[in-house]
């Protein structure tokens, strides 16, 4: 399978502040690669720098083949990434509408407007609440609302952050679902961010261990859950 | 003496407050936008007064046409305008993207300011007037059509301003609810790093919003010319006071409570300074012997004593109120009557 997305030895943080240290990652399309680690660990960081939002003092970032190490993000944007951040990742003082209008940025009005329907169809609750403010959905309905956004552009990577932090348990499991959805129907690669361990490293394929900016490992999700030393150290997952 | 001031007044009071809404409006959006606070902002508006006062001495010296209203404003406006986007993309943007303090880029915008009043009062008494002998210190009223209002002839730039504030606003309000880009301004002030992540030219928008807060600046301040005893850029040391005030009432949220603040503070310093005067005179003065002295030349204390007041008791500004709440209150005290 070809590569998605590939980090060689990159090195990033916020300004002065050095956060992840030499980290080597590469996802395969297709691929739900699930990255774990403790509070603090550059698990979100990571994210942002794959999508440019942090500074990069070494190292080099590779989209299919492609160098995008030194490319802002709304040009990652255009290429087929997607980044959903923990929270604010809905426009929350604009309508849905508004916001979905905002996915579609830069695309032609009649393709917009068709990516727009086909879209809806994913997520029919949205049909109802087009002109209501998204800070007037739920904090699952937001979680779906960011999703829909995204893949309105049609991207071939979606990052997620922590999509299930905060919600109901309901909620958390609606989300998932459409996640491992995304994957299977429609043949998105995902990176996942996710804080509850054992849930996302029992539905992915790949996992990615960091500890203090660093990788700790990098291998089968399920080998990583099976791991007791790993999971009880660092991941709270009883043997 | 009467209490309220008369139709002329209240009309130039109104076109007063017209002027410093739209100059909140726009102080506003680039400090939503770029969270920077510029002091420059006067100052902008002044080379619309300028630009308005050449057009007058050159073109519209002896035609008294309504066409100066549509001229001055879209001249001014753009060289504003384009003076807005040089400022921001020559100056605070290398600053800011090297790390910048709020204070350090307040601080440059302080030194553009006094900068650019330099180069417009150089400007002015350099360039000869072929019409108006010194055009420093010129006064234009009498360079305007004359209009009757309710049997009174009064200057009509006083309903001119009022007029374009409205078009204006409500263009403004068109542009950033019915265009992609101007909701990718909304959703960039909101969350500039999610706007990027949705192919968002985020350095784009801040760049635009430099360039309307200008246009809008210019715009008035070209109208604001006639208002002036004479056009001298030194008065934007004043204006700017009663423009942040006008932006720290609103709250500093939102570009449409900008200007109502503005709206608010202005007709504050002029109609609510005169109506204290006129009581303090007709009522304090015979009653208990207070010196009788006008207190209209102390509108600032009105505006910047709103401020104290608003960071008082509504420290978000007019934004933050709850006004629903307080209609609500209204209805049922009515209700209950």
């Amino acid at each position: 399978m070809s590569t998605v997305i590939k980090a060689e030895k990159v090195n990033a943080g916020y300004g002065r502040f050095h956060i992840i240290f030499d980290v080597d990652v590469e996802v395969k399309k297709g691929e739900i690669l699930v990255v774990v680690g403790p509070n603090g660990s550059g698990k979100s960081t990571l994210l942002k720098t794959m999508f440019g939002l942090t500074r990069i003092y070494s190292g080099r970032i590779l989209f299919e083949g492609r160098d995008i190490t030194r490319e802002p993000p709304h040009v990652r944007a255009k290429r087929g990434i997607a980044y959903l951040p923990q929270t604010g990742n809905i426009f929350a003082e604009l309508s849905v509408r508004e916001n979905l209008k905002m996915a579609c940025y830069g695309l032609e009005q009649s393709i917009a407007e068709e990516r727009i329907r086909e879209v809806l169809e994913f997520f029919p609750f949205l049909k109802y609440k087009l002109s209501n403010k998204a800070k007037t959905l739920s904090g699952g309905q937001r979680q779906l609302l960011a999703m829909a956004m995204a893949l309105v552009r049609r991207p071939k990577l979606l990052m997620f952050d922590e999509p299930t932090a905060g919600l109901a348990p309901k909620a958390a499991k609606e989300v998932v679902e459409k996640i491992l959805w995304l994957r299977e129907d429609l043949g998105k690669t995902i990176i996942w961010v996710e804080q509850n361990a054992k849930l996302a490293l029992e539905k992915g394929d790949n996992a990615l261990l960091m500890v203090s900016g660093r990788v700790a490992y990098h291998g089968s999700a399920r080998e990583l859950l099976a791991d007791r030393e790993l999971g009880r150290r660092y991941l709270g997952v009883k043997g | 003496m009467p209490i309220l001031p008369g139709l002329t007044y209240t009309l130039s009071s109104l076109a007063y407050a017209a002027a410093i809404g739209l100059l909140s409006m726009g102080l506003t959006l680039t400090y939503l936008t770029t969270k920077i606070p510029n002091f420059a902002h006067a100052t902008i508006g002044m080379i619309g007064s300028v630009v308005m006062l050449i057009l007058i001495d050159r073109i519209f010296y002896d035609s008294n046409s309504w066409l100066i209203f549509l001229l001055g404003p879209i001249a001014g406006g753009a060289a504003a305008a384009a003076f807005g986007v040089l400022m921001y993309r020559a100056i605070l943007k290398p600053l800011a993207d090297r790390g910048n303090s709020v204070i350090g880029l307040m601080i440059a915008t302080l030194a553009v300011d006094i900068i650019l009043l330099n180069i417009l009062t150089l400007i002015l008494n350099l360039m000869p007037g072929e019409h108006i002998p010194k055009l420093i210190g010129a006064n234009v009223v009498g360079f305007q059509p004359k209009i009757r209002v309710a049997g009174i002839v009064v200057d009509s730039y006083t309903i001119v301003l009022p007029i374009t504030a409205l078009v204006l606003t409500t263009l403004f309000h068109l542009f950033l609810t019915r265009t992609s880009f101007g909701v990718a301004m909304r959703a960039t002030i909101e969350n500039p790093d999610l706007a990027s992540a949705m192919g968002v030219n985020v350095s784009l928008v801040y760049t635009v919003s430099w360039a309307l807060s200008g246009f809008l600046a210019g715009a008035a301040g070209a109208l604001m010319a006639f208002a002036f005893k004479g056009v001298d850029p030194a008065v934007s040391a004043l204006v700017i006071v009663t423009v942040f005030a006008g932006s720290i009432v609103g709250g500093l949220t939102s570009v449409y409570w900008g200007l109502i603040g503005g709206i608010v503070v202005g007709l504050a310093e002029k109609l609510g300074t005169t109506i204290i005067n006129n009581l303090y005179r007709t009522l304090l003065v015979p009653g208990l012997g207070l010196p009788n002295i006008s207190l209209v030349n102390y509108e600032k204390v009105m505006s910047l004593g709103l401020v104290i007041m608003v960071l008082l008791y509504a420290p978000q500004g007019l934004a933050g109120v709850d006004w629903g709440r307080i209609l609500r209150k209204i209805k049922s005290v009515k209700g209950g009557r």
